[in-house]
């Protein structure tokens, strides 16, 4: 902690640094599944992005249930099915909670064991990346967690991490992680718990409030773009959950649910029914994909539309230093790129280079 | 990290939406566990089976991690031993052949028996079985010991979860362990035998994925289990586990359930194993129920799991009396109050209008079953219906709620705690005006609340918290600023940059009259008078006012506030690090540091030739006592609470360096020496450069701007030693200068 405060101040006096060449952006997707398995539609997406390098979840780390100690989750499997050509970037995620209750043993340990996990699943990688919504409390942690992983990959491997949008507006707060680059993820800017939210993925208005902040911060950056879909579960005015790809209900069914009628997606959206309606309401109290619906719930899709998407490119794109980066989009299931226009990616690419 | 894989066989993985994971319910971020916020004791159920069942967002578990059942089993089996060797062996000796004796040992323990040639070590010399009679017994263990010790390799393997995944199993010799297991298991007469081998056979079974074969051999020999052993519940789970392998969710969900009911080891584990995904398997699991009570349990685990108020109104259908409901109800209102308590602590502006945040239904169905008066424990739904509803504003229907409390008040100790805070609670919150009555009557309670000492489980901090802000604001609205801040400290965050304020407070603390109700506050306040006076010392040096500052100081008892660097000294780049680090002479603190500050200044109106000298000395301890500077530790207060890191709201005080500025104009101007001339433009500069920053506009890219203090550097100063050092040492300046 002191040693940020006085190292931000160190810096106040004493850096300066220009560039001035024509930037590249490359097109990338994270793959954010158990099992490792490219289905043709997935392939072409790849193939007509040009994408050569894709980030791919490798396993998540949380504190086992049973003796509280830092355990890998949700391994990938099958990553043996990988295309020759294609290049694999792995991505560890990292609960929070995690980082709470470590001691500097500890967190040298994980460091060691996440690194030859990623070993033993595949060698030789150009990069690896990070996930964590790191807070206050676990800002040490995290950031002494990357410094031991730095030390432990040789000097040609870039180290990234993720970033969300409030990290980047309370840097002070949040600090800025000791990592080579940072993937800023440019969604979930809403607020989640208001229902009067059009969107908490995306909201122009609300994205205000961090854009301003994204030039100053203090480390380069790729970007993350939100190509999926989930559902805000509501009760009584309030969040009960967020409903993911892995569990979504079936809204189309009119005998329990019921589609409240004049909530399109925006022009251009493709929803769940045939007028596009986004909110649903719960007709018959049930068990679904093990999660529970009361009569009266209320669902309610969250999504961008290919519109969405590209201004949501435009908009990151005017507040970003000049650099070479990655546009890399959130995420690679057939199910979520289904709802996209195949030339949507191709523009959005083009609103970067 | 390498542990024993016993019973956590079909793991769910959390995985898949991670990117994107967001704290669903809690307001406050990442960090709160939950349970901070809370001012309402589940343990008022009084029913320490299902205490690990409580609300918490820290742990898998209100009482941490399922980590209990290994160590039990391990006791249990070694005590069950020694019963069936005829107590003849020490525990030690048990525990030697059972879990440390090589499978070399073993089979010479087994020709030792025989009276054949063998080689044993000292040790299983000194914990022989030869004495075991009759002699079959003492073999019968061994085979057993020497099979089970074998199965490990493929069931009990040792995981290290951070390793490599694990070898593909050898087909071969797990078919040949369970061909072995089959003989004899149909060998052994003995049902204490028998139990082991089936229990052996169905986890090796279970192991080589022969869902099939596993249920059989459980079903097989379920006589043969005995209730009170844990080999049963254990032979259970992997039933169960089976079930769920072959997506038979019904029956495995039940399964777990009873196990969940019946056997303590495994009631964490089995919660954890429990699933139901579709309503379809969800009705056919309530189909399996033999009994009422099954199907309350059943409820009760899936309301634990997904939605507490549908399993609460299903249990109480089935049987209004039944106790399973209790510990979903106490969920219940602890997770209702996750949505208005929350770590926003003592900024009132922060503070959630809690009134409409309440779930309606939850409240109108809590005080129908209040009224009903039907359940096995009436007060903790009168408690339950009494809180909601103060905190919802509806102090009538709350006051007919704590009123149904009230008979049962004094059962338990912590029924009455909680008793008590839900009536301050209903009392302080339909309070308007804080008048002279109002205070008088909360007296006793607040009394009681913040001075008497409580149960532990008992959770009366957030309520103390929640009393304060919500008393600090009604004072405030009173425009009694000084009696808000006694009660609740920092509630008015800038109100102490200003000095009358702080000698206003310090005089309310000296106040002889005090009422009883100040005088609480007063007495359980965590600041002292001292820490204003500290505070009011820090701002007259701030404001140049430095007798003032030193005469303040002095009046605070055994007062030392040590600062980590000499703060009279400077360098182009900050580096406050060297300068806690380098050999000083003399040590400062904030009261040396002020009379050197005096002394100073009097030296430059007394000895003019000096006073340049002087004047930038001063300019360097005004300059390092501000956040930029290496003596941050002087503006270090318990009551201003910017403490020693940057603050993105710290105090205009801490951030501005107005005054070094001018004392660096000042020596500049008092002095003929030009490299010092140019020492003062310089740090002037940076004066000017932190200003800039603190008050940088959004749109302005970068961090640096010169401003009229480089011009003039380069202007008249670009002759002197002093200007190299700057070209060498500063990136924004010789960025100026266009190198």
């Amino acid at each position: 902690m002191k040693h940020s405060v006085l190292k931000f101040a160190t810096l106040l006096l004493c850096f300066s640094f220009f560039s001035c060449k024509k930037n590249v952006s490359e097109a990338s997707f994270y793959y954010w599944k158990t099992k490792f398995k490219v289905s043709q539609t997935e392939k072409s997406t790849l193939e007509n992005l040009h994408v050569n390098s894709l980030y791919v979840r490798f396993f998540d780390v949380d504190l086992d249930k049973e003796s509280g100690k830092p355990i890998p989750v949700g391994v990938i499997e099958g990553l043996d099915s990988l295309p020759a050509n294609t290049k694999v970037i792995p991505v560890v995620f990292i609960t929070n909670r995690t980082f709470l209750n470590l001691s500097k043993e500890d967190v040298i340990l994980l460091a060691k064991n996440v690194i030859s996990k990623i070993n033993s699943i595949k060698k030789d990688h150009n990069e690896i990346q990070f996930d964590c919504d790191w807070s206050a409390k676990t800002k040490n942690n995290y950031f002494l967690f990357l410094e031991e992983v730095r030390k432990l990959l040789s000097k040609d491997v870039t180290l990234t991490c993720t970033i969300r949008l409030h990290q980047v507006k309370y840097v002070l707060r949040s600090g800025i992680p000791p990592v080579d680059r940072g993937t800023l993820m440019f969604y979930n800017m809403g607020d989640l718990y208001d229902q009067n939210e059009t969107n908490s993925i995306y909201n122009p208005e609300k994205a205000q409030k961090y854009t301003s902040f994204i030039k100053d911060y203090k480390l380069p950056l790729d970007v993350a773009l939100p190509a999926f879909r989930w559902y805000v579960h509501y009760r009584n005015n309030s969040v009960v959950g967020l409903i993911t790809k892995n569990n979504m209900p079936k809204t189309n069914d009119t005998t329990i649910f019921l589609a409240v009628k004049n909530s399109p997606l925006d022009k251009g959206g493709r929803g769940i029914d045939s007028e596009n309606n986004t909110k649903f309401k719960v007709k018959t109290e049930h068990l679904e994909n093990g999660v529970f619906y009361r009569t009266n719930d209320v669902l309610k899709l969250e999504t961008l539309n290919d519109a969405q998407l590209i201004e949501a490119a435009k908009l990151v794109n005017a507040n970003l230093k000049k650099e070479d980066r990655k546009i890399i989009f959130y995420d690679l299931d057939e199910d979520n790129i289904k709802y996209y226009d195949k030339k949507t990616f191709t523009k959005i690419m083009a609103v970067f280079n | 990290m390498t542990k024993k894989h016993l019973q956590k066989l079909w793991l769910f993985l959390i995985s898949g939406l991670a990117i994107t994971t967001i704290t669903v319910l809690a307001c406050g971020g990442g960090d709160w566990d939950g349970t901070e916020g809370s001012m309402f004791t589940p343990e008022i159920i009084n029913q320490p089976k299902y205490k690990p069942f409580f609300r918490t967002q820290a742990t898998p578990f209100y009482d941490g991690y399922d980590d209990a059942s290994a160590g039990i089993f391990k006791e249990q089996n070694i005590k069950d031993w020694m019963t069936y060797l005829g107590n003849n062996l020490s525990k030690e000796a048990v525990n030697y052949w059972l879990y440390e004796a090589s499978l070399n040992q073993i089979d010479s323990m087994i020709f030792d028996i025989k009276k054949k040639p063998a080689t044993l070590t000292s040790k299983s010399q000194s914990y022989s079985l030869k004495t075991i009679q009759p002699e079959n017994k003492a073999t019968g263990f061994l085979y057993f010991v020497g099979f089970a010790k074998r199965n490990e390799n493929f069931v009990a393997k040792e995981i290290n979860y951070w390793g490599d995944e694990p070898k593909k199993k050898e087909t071969v010799s797990i078919v040949k362990q369970i061909a072995g297991g089959v003989n004899f298991l149909a060998k052994a007469t003995d049902p204490f035998m028998k139990e082991r081998y089936a229990f052996q056979l169905e986890r090796l079974y279970f192991f080589n994925k022969d869902y099939t074969n596993t249920i059989k051999v459980y079903k097989d020999n379920e006589a043969i289990f005995k209730t009170e052993d844990n080999l049963k519940w254990r032979s259970l789970s992997y039933c169960a586990g089976a079930y769920y392998k072959q997506k038979q969710y019904a029956q495995a969900n039940y399964i777990f359930s009873k196990i969940y009911d019946n056997f303590a080891p495994l009631q964490k584990s089995a919660y954890l194993s429990f699933h139901p995904l579709q309503q379809a398997d969800w009705n056919e699991c309530l189909g399996l129920a033999k009994s009422t009570r099954e199907k309350e349990v059943l409820w009760q685990m899936f309301g634990l799991y997904n939605d507490y108020v549908t399993a609460i109104k299903e249990i109480l259908k089935l049987n209004p009396k039944s106790e399973m409901a209790d510990v979903l109800l106490v969920r219940a209102v602890n997770i209702e109050e996750e949505k208005f308590t929350g770590i926003e602590g003592n900024d009132l502006s922060k503070q959630k209008d809690l009134s409409d945040k309440i779930d309606k239904s939850l409240v109108t169905f809590l005080n129908e079953m209040s009224a009903n008066n039907t359940t096995n424990n009436p007060v903790i739904w009168h408690l339950s219906a009494a809180y909601l509803n103060y905190i919802k504003k509806d102090f009538s229907t709350g006051d007919k709620q704590i009123k149904l409390a009230e008979k049962y008040s004094k059962t338990t100790n912590i029924i009455k705690a909680q008793y008590h805070l839900i009536s301050i609670v209903g009392k302080v919150s339909r309070i308007t005006e804080l008048n002279p009555k109002a205070e008088a009557e909360l007296l006793t309670d607040l009394k009681v609340l913040f001075k008497d000492k409580m149960e532990e489980a008992f959770r009366p901090d957030a309520a103390r918290l929640w009393i304060r802000s919500t008393l600090a604001k009604l004072a405030i609205q009173k425009n009694e600023h000084d009696k808000a801040e006694m009660i609740f400290n920092g509630v008015e965050g800038k109100r102490f940059e200003k000095i009358e304020n702080l000698k206003s407070m310090i005089a309310y603390w000296d106040k002889e009259n005090k009422s009883e109700f100040e005088k609480l506050f007063s007495e359980v306040s965590s600041l002292t008078k001292f820490n204003y006076q500290e505070l009011l010392g820090i701002r007259y040096t701030q404001n140049d006012q430095l007798e003032d500052a030193l005469r303040t100081f002095k009046t605070i008892p055994k007062y030392n506030n040590e600062l980590l660097g000499n703060p009279f000294t400077i360098h182009i780049k900050d580096c406050h690090d060297c300068d806690h680090e380098a050999k000083q002479n003399k040590k400062y603190n904030s009261i040396s540091f002020v009379e050197k500050l005096i002394e100073m200044k009097g030296m430059a109106t007394t000895k003019p030739a000096e006073a340049g000298q002087n004047y930038f000395l001063m300019a360097n301890g005004f300059y390092n006592m501000t956040y930029f500077g290496n003596a941050r530790y002087f503006y270090n207060n318990k009551v201003n609470n910017s403490g020693y890191y940057f603050d993105e709201e710290a105090h205009s005080g801490e951030m501005n360096c107005d005054l070094a500025l001018k004392y660096y104009l000042l020596a500049k101007e008092k002095t003929t020496d030009k490299e010092l001339q140019a020492k003062c433009t310089f740090m002037a500069a940076k004066c000017e450069q932190n200003a800039f920053f603190m008050n940088k506009p959004k749109s302005y890219k970068g961090d640096f701007k010169a401003g009229i203090y480089f011009a003039q550097l380069k202007k008249e100063f670009n002759d002197t030693k002093y200007y190299q050092e700057i070209i060498k040492e500063c990136g924004y300046y010789r960025k100026y200068i266009g190198r």
